[in-house]
């Protein structure tokens, strides 16, 4: 393998890397949009869409693409709960306790999926996904390819969303001032609760998809923090920023680890993440908060 | 700091130096609770067990747990206990946090008069080793760790195969049954425990047979595989892919080169690689897979050992572990009966300090092939030396033996063991 | 100022008369009688409970002392730090390294523990000055992450995974080992520092951290230096993680990364919490509740089990429910924690019947 394609390789790896990334941020960015919340429950949100699919497909046996659907309903059944019992009470909080209100709820997923389903390790086969496809001496998964697609849709599903619908744009006001919003008539607690909702609705879509490269566990919540780094740099209310920040994180991990090797490419994303907060913490695309007296 | 306030109103300074007088009071009251007979009367003999039941590795505990629990069962209910004594176990939990493995330990030997502790996991076995010195409990650790056994501690026993000997087995299978003299060998290791003991072994291997390693990558447990690691064995053309990682990053490994094309053998070079969900979850990308183990394979009913360990675990409803082909379980296997042979053996009057004298007794001890012999004496605390070769199958969805017990090379075993 | 006039019990804990009075931590004459009950009742411990109690309780004090200097950082500076762990962590390895390496004696490598930490501290402190809240957390999750790391990797320095043994500490040739010996050590630390920290927080600098809190713009327009009163927070809490670690190093006898991870730091987080930031009795409450929780839940399975034989293996999970739902609810109840309702109750008591 010359070093051109070894170069190559190396970038189509990080490229797909990278869309994983972002597809777990967006779940981060749909909550932090409209409610001003990060949500440190994100990963516990996939591991549980994960879990649940795999209690659907592998043990009541359904096909898969039924399995799927029901485990997204079940998320957004899930977001939209977790708002309304937990996050409607913290309204007007100090933005430390609902963190970690969030931190404390990952604990609460965490024991919960653990004494459902136990500490096995459990796969689920995502039909099509391990087949390769290969072009022009490079390789690709074509799970990967599906992983890339599917972000691309949902990103340009929730552009879509944001800009044309009505509950969409009832988002936007939400998040840009949430006192006018209210004053113009939009039901700010329905916002919440359906933001909530898709954003647990992604973390379905991420937990699958991460599922089917790894095994399922309780530990996978872990993946959740790996994100952060995209999302931050991207402009943490950014969906845009999200794809380029997962890009650029993922190509800048494989790049170290192809090159340097090693412990490097198990540090660079969080050095990313410290370097981005230093230097510039609103991000590439975030909307840069004016701290006023 | 402006210590006006209190300094006027307490006695800040009579504080300060009762405190001094008392640490040195109790400086010298060391009471060691080295009680010969402590969890040992006519009827029944107490052990301890502290495992990880919640968070890291808890399928590794429960499993664990359980297995002692079914055997020592089956010990009190139909052999009526060992020389009249039936087992009592107490089990804890300690979260794969040494402190907390800590307080365990001190709860079992304090509280529930233990006589002996099982513990599981390297970290929280090597904290409780001077504890276990000092009050004399002996502390059976299911843990490869070097400091368990390196130097000889007399109430310290680890149970397992030395994680170095697993490795170089692995080798000496290349070597020797597939002939390939000069191996081009590409290492792919977790950065934790196993892993890391896995790279060690190799390294040991690659001096001993005098090859080179030719391209190495670490791992973080339980995320996803870095491509460029697969990439980089591509580019050096390695030609045997050797893996110290747990079950779920060896299968991610494992498909992670079927999609780069990266088609030669994989051998998992530490006995829970060995884990036959790889199987199950890498399908079609295990097919040239091989690993090591330490002990005996569940679909290996041959051997007398694992029938009856079927057998017993069918009997007392363990079926859950039985049927996920748990190598956890397993593992807990050998050291339950080394526990209830080393009782017997230290007869009819048990203390603590004879049924250490026992635990030293053991010469090549047959397991019923469920675990390579046990040899224990003074000098060697550590309890097996053999490994096994095993090979996937994918009709059985197991991974079945392809050699006998392999021995490390005189020269490697003096490394490691310095004996 | 006329000498005759005295203040009546109640309004001379409230009220002060001059400068003096208001620095002084226990002002009341039944508050300086509880102080010296409960501080005979701690002192008296060991002999009154058993090895492993005597070591349960250590823990707890050694996290006192962590989570007070977590709640000078967050509850007093507004300072989001969830990377107190990291710091503990590095107190306790440089515990274990001075020493291994040096003859200095253990009551000396405590506090120089806590100052190496401390030192990280204000490296750490310095581009925290550019963060506030959101980012400031993340930042301090990433900062833990790597240290993580860091200590996993650096096997010669810290014995990587396999973990570090912690030489005896020896206090005139006699070994400081027995649980009641390093109880009195602990104490000892203890008490020294929560009244270093109930100093600190009623003088001119603990004003000055809550005025950062509150709306550190402002406090900037009026003269209070961000840049010094930040990195100073972050300083003082350090050294509190600092010596919290050394304290845990000793008495665990061997420490390992799996000791120090992100639970820990999560774990103090939630000290603050059920305790009540802001208020060092809060902190002493949350800490010693939070580390007996885990084995008051174990005890609690203990009593089940004969019942229920296989709750043992399960329990560890309805441990984590356990520990996050506690969060949950003193978060959306009781956002003030503990010492917030123990003031609110008292203050209840203090007007009766005039509850408005």
């Amino acid at each position: 393998m010359t070093s051109f394609q070894y170069f190559i390789q190396l970038l189509i790896d990080g490229v797909t890397t990278g869309f994983i990334y972002s597809l777990v941020g967006l779940g981060f960015v749909i909550v932090f949009k409209s409610t001003k919340i990060l949500n440190l429950a994100q990963g516990e949100f996939m591991m549980a869409g994960a879990y649940v699919t795999m209690a659907f497909y592998n043990v009541l046996r359904l096909p898969f693409l039924a399995a799927f659907g029901l485990a997204l309903i079940a998320g957004y059944f899930l977001g939209f709960v977790v708002d309304r019992v937990f996050l409607r009470r913290m309204v007007g909080a100090p933005i430390f306790a609902v963190v970690m209100l969030t931190v404390g709820l990952s604990v609460l997923l965490r024991g919960l999926v653990g004494l459902i389903w136990g500490h096995d390790e459990r796969t689920i086969a995502v039909p099509l996904f391990h087949q390769i496809v290969k072009a022009a001496g490079f390789s690709i998964n074509f799970g990967s390819i599906l992983v890339i697609v599917l972000c691309l849709a949902l990103v340009i599903g929730f552009g879509l969303f944001y800009k044309f619908t009505k509950t969409g744009t009832s988002m936007r006001a939400t998040a840009t001032d949430t006192n006018s919003a209210m004053v113009m008539g939009i039901d700010i607690s329905r916002v919440f609760s359906v933001s909530w909702g898709l954003s647990s609705l992604v973390s379905v879509f991420s937990g699958v998809v991460l599922a089917s490269i790894t095994i399922i566990k309780p530990g996978m919540a872990d993946f959740g923090l790996k994100a952060l780094p995209a999302v931050i740099l991207g402009g943490i209310d950014s969906i845009l920023g999200v794809i380029l920040g997962g890009i650029i994180v993922g190509i800048m991990e494989n790049f170290i680890g192809g090159y340097i090797g090693g412990m490097a490419q198990q540090l660079s994303p969080y050095v990313i993440l410290l370097v981005v907060l230093i230097i510039k913490p609103y991000g590439l695309f975030g909307t840069k908060e004016i701290e006023r007296l | 700091m402006r210590k006006k306030g209190i300094y006027r109103s307490a006695g800040y300074e009579t504080l300060l130096i009762s405190m001094v007088v008392f640490t040195l009071i109790f400086a010298f009251a060391h009471a060691a609770f080295a009680d010969s007979k402590r969890g040992i009367d006519d009827k029944s003999v107490t052990i301890g067990i502290s495992a990880p039941l919640s968070r890291l590795l808890a399928e590794a505990g429960q499993a664990s747990v359980d297995c002692y629990q079914a055997y020592f069962k089956y010990v009190n209910e139909v052999k009526g206990g060992v020389n009249g004594r039936k087992i009592k176990l107490v089990v804890t939990d300690h979260q794969y946090e040494p402190s907390r493995s800590l307080a365990n330990f001190k709860r079992l030997v304090v509280r529930d008069q233990a006589m002996a502790v099982i513990s599981w996991g390297t970290p929280a076995s090597t904290i409780l080793i001077k504890p276990a010195m000092e009050e004399k409990v002996p502390l059976i650790a299911m843990s490869g760790g070097r400091d368990l056994y390196i130097p000889s501690k007399r109430y310290v026993v680890a149970f397992a195969t030395p994680w170095e000997f697993q490795s170089v087995a692995t080798v000496t299978y290349i070597i020797d049954k597939l002939g390939d003299k000069n191996p081009k060998i590409g290492l792919f290791y977790n950065n934790d425990d196993f892993g890391r003991s896995g790279k060690a072994g190799i390294e040991l291997a690659a001096k001993h047979y005098g090859f080179e390693i030719l391209s190495e990558a670490p791992h973080i447990t339980g995320s996803p595989v870095d491509k460029a690691a697969v990439t980089n064995f591509k580019k050096a053309g390695v030609k045997y892919v050797m893996v110290g990682a747990h079950s779920g990053d060896v299968s991610s490994l494992l498909l992670e080169m079927k999609s780069q094309g990266l088609d030669c053998d994989v051998f998992g070079v530490l006995a829970p690689s060995s884990d036959p969900k790889i199987i199950e979850q890498a399908g079609e990308a295990a097919k040239r897979y091989h690993s090591v183990d330490q002990q005996g394979r569940w679909t290996d009913t041959k051997a007398p050992g694992i029938q009856q360990m079927i057998d017993i675990t069918k009997k007392y409803g363990f079926v859950n572990h039985m049927n996920e082909k748990s190598w956890y379980y397993t593992s807990a296997w050998g050291p339950a009966l080394m526990i209830e042979e080393a009782l017997r053996r230290a007869g009819k009057d048990l203390t603590v300090e004879k049924f250490v004298d026992a635990l030293d007794t053991f010469n090549n001890w047959e397991t019923g092939d469920s675990n390579p012999p046990i040899t224990l004496n003074p000098k060697r605390r550590i309890s097996c030396i053999g490994s096994i070769i095993v090979k996937a199958d994918l009709e059985q969805k197991d991974l079945l033996p392809v050699s006998g017990w392999i021995m490390p090379p005189r020269d490697v075993a003096k490394t490691v063991l310095g004996e | 100022m006329e000498k005759g006039f005295a203040l009546p019990r109640a309004r001379k804990r409230y009220y002060s008369r001059d400068y003096g009075q208001e620095l002084q931590l226990f002002r009341t004459t039944s508050q300086k009688v509880w102080l010296v009950a409960l501080l005979a009742l701690v002192v008296c411990f060991p002999l009154l409970l058993d090895r492993y109690t005597c070591y349960i309780a250590t823990l707890a004090l050694a996290a006192v002392i962590g989570s007070i200097g977590l709640n000078i950082l967050t509850g007093y500076t507004g300072q989001i730090s969830i990377g107190h762990g990291a710091f503990v962590g590095v107190g306790a390895y440089s515990y274990a390294l001075i020493l291994a390496k040096t003859s200095l004696p253990f009551w000396l490598a405590i506090p120089l523990a806590g100052a190496i930490s401390g030192i990280l501290g204000i490296l750490i402190g310095v581009p925290a000055l550019r963060m506030r809240g959101l980012y400031l957390a993340m930042a301090t999750v990433a900062f833990h992450l790597i240290m993580d790391q860091v200590v996993m990797n650096w096997e010669s320095l810290t014995g990587g995974y396999q973990g570090l043994d912690v030489p005896n500490a020896t206090l005139a040739g006699y070994a400081v080992k027995s649980e009641a010996a390093i109880y009195y050590v602990t104490l000892f630390f203890t008490i020294a520092l929560t009244i270093g920290a109930g100093n600190i927080t009623t003088s001119k600098i603990g004003r000055a951290f809550c005025a950062v809190r509150d709306r550190d713009l402002a406090a900037e327009a009026i003269g209070i230096s961000l840049v010094k009163y930040k990195i100073l927070a972050f300083f003082i809490s350090s050294v509190y993680a600092g010596v919290a670690g050394a304290l845990m190093a000793l008495c665990l006898g061997r420490i390992s990364p799996y000791d120090f991870g992100l639970i820990v730091s999560i774990a103090y987080i939630s000290m603050i919490i059920v305790g009540g930031a802001g208020s060092i009795f809060g902190s002493i409450i949350g800490a010693v509740l939070i580390t007996l929780l885990p084995f008051g839940l174990s005890s609690a399975s203990d009593l089940i089990q004969p019942y229920y034989p296989s709750i043992t293996t399960k329990f560890g999970d309805v441990k984590t429910l356990a520990y996050g739902l506690i969060i949950i609810v003193f978060l959306i109840w009781e956002p003030e924690g503990l010492a917030g309702r123990w003031r609110k109750v008292t203050a209840y008591f203090r007007n009766w019947p005039f509850t408005y």
